[in-house]
């Protein structure tokens, strides 16, 4: 008698630890990453109007300068200050197809001295647009990217692939 | 005989085999031994110079993300899971990157804590390219356990997938295993230019004998 009052107890007991392990593991199932600033999704999915202008500014910015031929200055000012909070995709592909005309438009032999003028930063994000290029589903851009790529890592070294990896400001 | 590309004081006991090369040992042997990468990617790469760029990006891209470390499973006790299959959560994946050299050749490299996955995308120019480099894979992937970081099945999009683990990376010299994957790479587009070219040469063999009746 006693000792089938205590398994029922004992069954009542694993059953809300049970319940207590299920519940002591849900918080593995949320998704930080949604909550967190940088990705978070607002209701309204509206753009920022400076982060619309900025992409503009620069898209004009770099056709002035490959209009005067002035390849090497339009790839320091297409890599500087990527829209990293913009969520707009369209946007996103519009900034990266300003930056790989600004690329592609350096020769291959004016690569080493274009990189060796940006500052670290813009050595990162440099090979973040050219790895968002690789990823460009055409590959027009690829052939001339593994030059850049080769020359970037020279200077930023794994450390400027392994942000990309990682980093969570991304450019595509 | 120890193979060179295990390491000495490996903590696991899985032996890697000798013929831990992209065709099985029933295959006729290569020129040179396939675990002296070096010497062989020395010795082709005037031959491959148009795909050198490529394949060092690619090399300088699984460098960097072969940096994997032991990780159990966060929902199972004492399971240990390539996150990058298991997926099972965000924080433990990294950004996936892509490697291209036009839109037929790509290497598509996902990373997360404790695996990597590398899919290729061979190069695939008509018909019957397309129905070799099938072949080949698909007799290689029904093998994959005798490769160890060969995936049995290949990401949609691409057409062999690798997949490594801490636990290779533990047995292994981390660039041995770049080196192989990148002499895979170099190879298998060889392989499919050469079983091509016997082939059409074969075809023609074929007509001619045919055509000698009439």
């Amino acid at each position: 008698m006693r000792r089938g009052r205590h398994t029922k107890h004992f069954a009542e007991d694993m059953s809300s630890f049970s319940v207590s392990v299920g519940d002591s593991s849900k918080h593995r199932n949320i998704d930080v990453d949604s909550l967190l600033r940088e990705g978070y999704e607002d209701d309204d999915q509206s753009v920022d109007a400076s982060v619309v202008a900025s992409i503009n500014d620069r898209a004009t910015n770099v056709r002035t300068l490959l209009n005067k031929g002035d390849a090497a200055g339009s790839v320091a000012v297409a890599v500087d200050n990527p829209p990293f909070n913009c969520n707009d995709a369209a946007l996103k592909a519009k900034n990266l197809e300003t930056v790989m005309s600004s690329l592609s438009a350096v020769r291959a032999a004016d690569i080493p001295a274009v990189i060796k003028s940006l500052t670290p930063e813009q050595v990162d994000n440099l090979v973040k647009y050219i790895y968002a290029g690789f990823a460009i589903p055409s590959g027009q851009y690829s052939g001339h990217l593994l030059l850049w790529h080769e020359k970037a890592i020279e200077v930023g070294g794994l450390g400027s692939i392994t942000r990309v990896l990682t980093s969570r400001k991304t450019v595509n | 005989m120890p193979s060179p590309l295990r390491r000495p004081g490996g903590r696991f006991r899985q032996t890697i085999r000798p013929e831990f090369a992209p065709w099985p040992s029933f295959f006729p042997p290569p020129p040179f031994s396939l675990l002296s990468p070096c010497i062989l990617s020395l010795a082709m790469s005037a031959t491959t110079s148009a795909l050198r760029p490529y394949l060092n990006a690619v090399k300088a891209s699984l460098d960097a993300s072969l940096c994997i470390e032991n990780f159990p499973s966060q929902l199972v006790e004492r399971h240990n899971k390539p996150e990058v299959e298991a997926r099972s959560s965000k924080e433990d994946l990294l950004t996936p990157i892509v490697v291209s050299r036009n839109e037929n050749e790509r290497v598509l490299i996902e990373s997360s804590i404790n695996s990597v996955r590398i899919s290729i995308s061979i190069k695939q120019i008509d018909d019957i390219d397309r129905i070799l480099c099938h072949k080949l894979t698909r007799f290689l992937m029904m093998r994959a356990e005798n490769f160890v970081v060969l995936r049995r099945k290949a990401i949609a999009g691409y057409d062999i997938s690798f997949l490594i683990t801490n636990f290779h990376v533990e047995q292994m010299y981390k660039h041995k295993l770049v080196d192989f994957i990148i002499q895979f790479m170099e190879d298998i587009d060889k392989e499919i230019s050469e079983m091509k070219l016997s082939l059409n040469a074969r075809a023609r063999i074929c007509a001619e004998e045919f055509l000698k009746h009439f």
